[in-house]
């Protein structure tokens, strides 16, 4: 289980998801950061932030699965023309629909796959919605900001949780 | 094995849409008989269908092509679209094609793959809108392959 307590989000952390998002993903100085485990895990948290921010903006209030479905074989086939690393359909829905808090939906992470296909997902689904919105200057820090305010109200929630339950079992 | 003219009955009732007139004959087919020559027909059948929707000038489709087909059929079910598991139904198109190998489907239990043979051959068919003598030549050459698999 991930400990929670002495996790923060940071500049550092929004800084570095600017930068992997504006610059060339592929520059390794891109992500030159401290492999602190607690570093990894705000960074982690912020590029899902980021990736549940747009999806919010792209689907949110009015969807429907239809709509999901269709954005998520447009991606797929996009990808494959650029041969680039394929995604898995049941998670890209399952996450895009988790973030939009679908009640019908009966999917559990990691939806039949793993981590890994979860992480591939989400920077595919974060790169195309980023790039498709051409976010920059004062609208790119806007994202920044409402990712990182996401990010930082999952983890109260989460350190909330964590608490309550290391009052309840000590 | 044998194909039964029940289980094709059965089967072609479906495909034709005949919904009741299926559930009718299926319910009246003997339970293990079923549980071997029906399944080996819905396979054949499958197997023929996706060759013919999927295999031109002898070249399989591209993989875009099988995503936009296995989407027609889940936006098909509406509601029920979470019935039809994206990567199943892709993993056994390829696998009809020759575009993954047989073991591509050791992770698919039998029940699931049964299920999503059915649904994918039913949007085929529909797709294809054949006149009834045609579907009755497309159950013929499925109950052939059927039987030729299973020897």
């Amino acid at each position: 289980m991930t400990d929670f307590s002495d996790i923060e989000v940071g500049d550092e952390h929004i800084e570095l998801l600017r930068r992997f998002l504006s610059d060339d993903p592929n520059d390794p100085s891109t992500f030159d950061v401290s492999t602190a485990e607690s570093n990894a895990i705000a960074h982690n948290l912020m590029a899902y932030s980021a990736f549940a921010v747009a999806v919010l903006r792209k689907f949110s209030p009015n969807f429907t699965i239809p709509e999901v479905i269709r954005y998520v074989t447009d991606l797929r086939k996009a990808i494959l023309r650029e041969n680039a690393l394929q995604i898995n359909p049941r998670v890209a829905e399952g996450m895009i629909r988790a973030v939009l808090e679908d009640q019908t939906l009966k999917d559990r992470e990691p939806y039949g796959a793993d981590n890994e296909a979860m992480v591939n997902a989400g920077f595919a689904v974060l790169l195309e919605l980023f790039h498709g919105a051409e976010l920059k200057g004062p609208e790119l820090d806007e994202f920044l900001r409402e990712s990182a305010d996401y990010a930082r109200r999952w983890l109260a929630v989460q350190q909330a949780r964590q608490a309550r339950e290391e009052a309840s079992a000590g | 094995m044998t194909v039964t003219d029940d289980q094709v009955a059965a089967l072609r009732a479906q495909l034709a849409g005949q919904g009741d007139e299926h559930y009718r004959l299926f319910n009246q087919l003997d339970p293990q008989a079923a549980n071997i020559g029906y399944v080996a027909l819905v396979a054949g059948a499958f197997f023929e269908a996706v060759r013919r929707r999927f295999i031109k000038d002898g070249s399989p489709a591209d993989d875009a092509e099988i995503i936009d087909f296995v989407t027609s059929v889940r936006l098909r079910l509406e509601e029920s679209e979470s019935k039809l598991d994206p990567n199943v139904g892709e993993t056994m198109i390829k696998i009809a094609l020759g575009k993954l190998p047989p073991e591509a489907r050791k992770n698919i239990g039998g029940d699931v793959g049964y299920g999503t043979q059915i649904l994918l051959l039913a949007g085929l068919i529909a797709d294809e809108d054949l006149t009834s003598n045609e579907l009755d030549e497309f159950l013929a050459r499925a109950r052939y392959f059927a039987e030729e698999m299973n020897s």
